[in-house]
């Protein structure tokens, strides 16, 4: 269950260039939900979306994901969180070149101690899921647009977390890849997974597995 | 000629030198979190201060490693040194050199002791996830920092009075047989020893704090001398021999590593919890089996030497 | 944390960007060559040095006049064999030729091995003749006329066989202008160790202008010249390590800009602070061994396969063109380079390492 109270996020406060791109955000957000955020850009949804996946922090404001408010927890459990809780999709994959679809999955799995064998059969899990096993030996740049997104994907799924968030995730696809997302956000679905989408892409609307669509303008939600 | 150009000496200086400018560089960061600091606030301030404490961490978590080789190695180096100063056999007369040689020696325990319990104190702290000790924590490093500057003062000040024309004692003088102390005879320094070993385990099984604090102080000055006056006999086979620092060496098989060093551990564990309650309030138990543990070897590996002497030659030394 | 699998990701990505750590990877080992260079042959003369103080010599005696060197006669051989605890004195004969036309002086050691018209010559004199055309003979030039001596063999010389030449204790003895009852020097065999110091100064107590010295001593006292030497060279190194750690520093700073990306990548995964830096750290480590390693490897090669060419000059100066090292390992050397290299290169990157992974992860939204 996530809820979140009263946040803000101000950039450069105080100074010249301050920026608001969060105001008063109020949300909750049930378990196994899948919700989709729109709004254009700017309009702070991707900032939102960072803030909940704990990857930056808030100027005020309290975010309580699973009975733990992350707002006020210090690095080391924040990155736990991130690593075991949530599955972060971002808009340009961030995969790391010159590692294979396999390497780039394992990466968060490295961080926690269990044995080789063990490691190999979550990350061929994950790659199922995606469906992307038979690219596992591949070096990631040499992938096509659709194959780095399951790739990336993958990765999000590897630790088998509660929230999975995604940012933009149609952006760089064409529009085959992106029905294939949307696909895959009906599997997520099935795994009992709560599901935030952030996009401004009009593939999304009325689609009748989403539970919720949150709209946000100007660092509001309307 | 001096001391400074030994190879040994020169390198040594150099890592204890490259190890203070670290620890200087982190103070810097600790005063701004001593002034600061205030985890509750969520300003730019305060997310920067969070981020020093982990480099702080890191060049500590970086130096005690180093200091514990370092240790090993100036106990080498003596050993090195007593090649070249005349009348020295062993680090003994090395150490023995000048005024400065034991309380540099007792510095540097005494500071390595410190640095464990800071990682234990660190530890908690990190556990804590809110750092509640975290200016508690800053003091104490402060206070180590202080012993490092005055420990490689003193290291500059013993190196340049090693004497190298001139001389010294070896341990058959430093340790002579009819000095031990309170008057004890040799056989109820060894009785003495074993009941105070005897109390240690029960205050450490009882896991009382502040007992098991006083009782391992006394064991290791008990410890001292009972391996210098009575156990070392029997490493050594000569009735004479009495020198803490010759067992270190080769001929010796280095038993005198694992001897001296299971006794720190073993004293040192026993102690951490009551200075970790009196800097930050909290009771620790659960370090006391590892006081156990190792008070416990430190006592076997002795009296085994003991032991086997007395089953090959049926009567005591 | 540490765990295997960490350990072996962090190095795969070392790997993957192997060419970026290339220029840092050779400055260290470059670094770890030079000292380990220096203090091989400075270990190797050190021990060509103790090692030539034989098991009999347990006190050699020189003797004096007028606080000149002078040398020893039968009288003082048979009352230090009178001596308790002395169990043998054996005199030899040992000294300097004045070389005129090359204005040079010549060891010269006496070697009963050889017959009364054979020497013996170390390469580098056999090269300084060779220049004075005299190939397979000698002239030695002494007061009583010309001695023509047969060049029987030349010895690859350590640094304590150079600029030597050996003949038989008569001739030499002739060339020296002794006679037959006088020695340079004696050394006397004491079987317990115990009495040396005793009985050198009995020695000198009985014949008061003689010097003897011990072989703990003269082991001291070589040693005590060596560090010496070796101390000053390690103050000059550590102003050139200096120097190259700068250098190092802006090689390590660029490196770590350009791996920004691939470190937020990883802490938007769940990489904490700490985790990033022990990664920085375990690759560190892993470039700073394998160029410890083969630093010292290419050290061993270059000094002991091919007698370290150019260095050798600089170390010990032209007169020891020709010599060759005794391959020595001392293994507490090595640790010390090893500390002396790697600790300072490790705490070296605690610092950009930190600076990287405390950056903002926001930049990965975009």
């Amino acid at each position: 269950m996530t809820k979140i109270t009263n946040l803000y996020k101000i950039y450069n406060e105080n100074k010249q260039n301050e920026f608001t791109a969060l105001n008063n955000i109020n949300l909750e957000i049930q378990e196994a939900q899948t919700i989709i955020i729109r709004g254009k850009s700017g309009s702070g949804k991707s900032t939102l979306l960072s803030i909940i996946a704990g990857l930056c922090k808030p100027t005020s404001g309290d975010i309580i994901i699973e009975n733990e408010n992350i707002a006020k927890l210090p690095d080391i459990n924040i990155s736990n969180f991130r690593n075991e809780k949530i599955g972060f999709i971002f808009q340009s994959f961030n995969l790391i070149s010159g590692l294979n679809t396999f390497e780039n999955v394992m990466a968060p799995l490295v961080l926690k101690k269990i044995d080789k064998n063990q490691l190999e059969k979550q990350v061929t899990q994950a790659l199922k899921i995606a469906n992307i096993e038979h690219k596992k030996e591949q070096k990631v740049e040499n992938l096509s647009g659709g194959e780095k997104q399951r790739c990336a994907i993958a990765r999000a799924l590897v630790m088998n977390p509660s929230i999975i968030l995604a940012d933009e995730p149609t952006a760089n696809l064409d529009k085959s890849n992106s029905l294939i997302f949307i696909e895959m956000l009906k599997k997520f679905k099935e795994l009992k997974k709560t599901v935030i989408v952030a996009t401004h892409d009009s593939l999304f609307d009325n689609l009748e597995f989403v539970d919720r669509y949150i709209d946000i303008k100007d660092a509001k939600i309307e | 000629m001096n001391i400074f150009l030994l190879n040994d000496i020169i390198v040594f200086i150099f890592i204890e030198v490259i190890l203070v400018i670290l620890m200087l560089i982190s103070e810097y960061s600790v005063i701004k979190i001593l002034k600061n600091w205030n985890f509750s606030i969520t300003t730019s301030l305060q997310y920067s201060l969070e981020k020093r404490n982990y480099l702080v961490n890191t060049i500590i978590n970086f130096t005690i490693i180093c200091k514990i080789i370092l240790f090993f190695f100036f106990i080498k180096s003596l050993s090195e040194l007593s090649n070249v100063v005349p009348g020295a056999m062993c680090i003994a007369g090395v150490i023995g050199a000048n005024d400065y040689g034991e309380v540099l020696l007792l510095l540097k325990i005494f500071i390595v002791f410190m640095l464990g319990i800071w990682l234990i104190v660190n530890r908690l702290d990190i556990k804590s996830k809110k750092f509640i000790y975290i200016k508690p924590k800053y003091f104490f490093f402060n206070f180590i920092l202080f012993l490092i500057l005055f420990e490689i003062f003193f290291e500059v000040l013993y190196f340049v009075n090693v004497p190298l024309k001139v001389p010294v004692f070896c341990c058959s003088t430093l340790f002579k047989a009819d000095t031990l102390p309170f008057g004890l005879t040799q056989s109820n320094l060894a009785i003495t020893f074993y009941i105070i070993f005897s109390f240690t385990l029960i205050f450490s099984y009882l896991k009382k704090i502040v007992l098991s604090f006083l009782i391992n102080i006394l064991f290791l000055f008990i410890s001292y001398f009972s391996v210098t006056y009575f156990f070392s006999i029997y490493i050594y086979i000569l009735p004479n021999h009495q020198c803490p620092f010759c067992i270190l060496q080769k001929e010796y098989f280095y038993v005198g590593y694992f001897i001296w060093i299971s006794l720190f551990l073993g004293v040192f564990f026993g102690i951490s919890s009551y200075i970790i309650e009196s800097l930050i309030n909290k009771k620790i138990t659960n370090l006391f089996k590892y006081s156990i543990l190792f008070n416990t070897i430190f006592v076997l590996i002795c009296t085994y030497f003991v032991v086997i002497y007395y089953i090959k030659n049926g009567v005591f030394l | 944390m540490l765990s295997r699998n960490f350990i072996d990701y962090s190095i795969k990505l070392l790997l993957k960007d192997k060419t970026e750590y290339f220029f840092s990877f050779i400055i260290f080992t470059f670094i770890v060559f030079i000292l380990s260079t220096v203090l091989f042959i400075s270990d190797s003369i050190k021990y060509d040095l103790l090692s030539t103080l034989g098991n009999q010599d347990q006190i050699i005696v020189t003797n004096t006049k007028s606080g000149k060197y002078f040398p020893l006669n039968e009288n003082h051989i048979n009352t230090i064999l009178q001596l308790d605890g002395v169990e043998n004195v054996q005199g030899k004969v040992d000294g300097y030729y004045n070389f005129s036309q090359s204005s040079r002086l010549i060891h010269l050691i006496a070697d009963d091995s050889l017959s009364d018209d054979e020497i013996i010559v170390s390469k580098d004199i056999k090269l300084l003749f060779k220049i004075f055309h005299y190939d397979k003979e000698f002239n030695f030039l002494t007061l009583d006329g010309t001695l023509t001596k047969k060049i029987k063999s030349v010895i690859a010389s350590n640094i304590l066989s150079s600029n030597t030449i050996f003949a038989n204790s008569d001739v030499s003895r002739e060339i020296l202008q002794m006679n037959d009852e006088q020695y340079s020097y004696l050394s006397v065999y004491v079987p317990n160790d115990n009495e040396v110091e005793f009985l050198a100064r009995k020695i000198m107590d009985i014949f008061p202008n003689t010097i003897a010295i011990s072989k703990t001593q003269l082991q001291s006292y070589y040693r005590q010249i060596f560090y010496y030497k070796g101390g000053i060279f390690m103050i000059l190194y550590i102003v050139a390590m200096l120097t190259f750690f700068i250098l190092l520093k802006n090689q390590v700073s660029s490196v770590l800009t350009e791996q920004k990306k691939q470190i937020a990548i990883l802490r938007s995964i769940g990489f904490s602070i700490k985790d990033i830096i022990s990664l920085k750290f375990i690759q560190n480590s892993v470039i700073a061994l394998s160029s410890y390693f083969i630093g010292v490897l290419t050290s061993y090669i270059f000094v002991f396969i091919f007698d370290a060419p150019i260095v050798k000059n600089i170390f010990l100066g032209e007169q020891m063109e020709n010599i060759i090292f005794t391959p020595t390992v001392d293994f507490r050397m090595h640790f010390l380079i090893f500390l002396f290299t790697i600790i300072p290169f490790l705490a070296f990157i605690i610092i950009p390492s930190w600076k990287v992974a405390i950056e903002d992860i926001s930049e990965i939204m975009k």
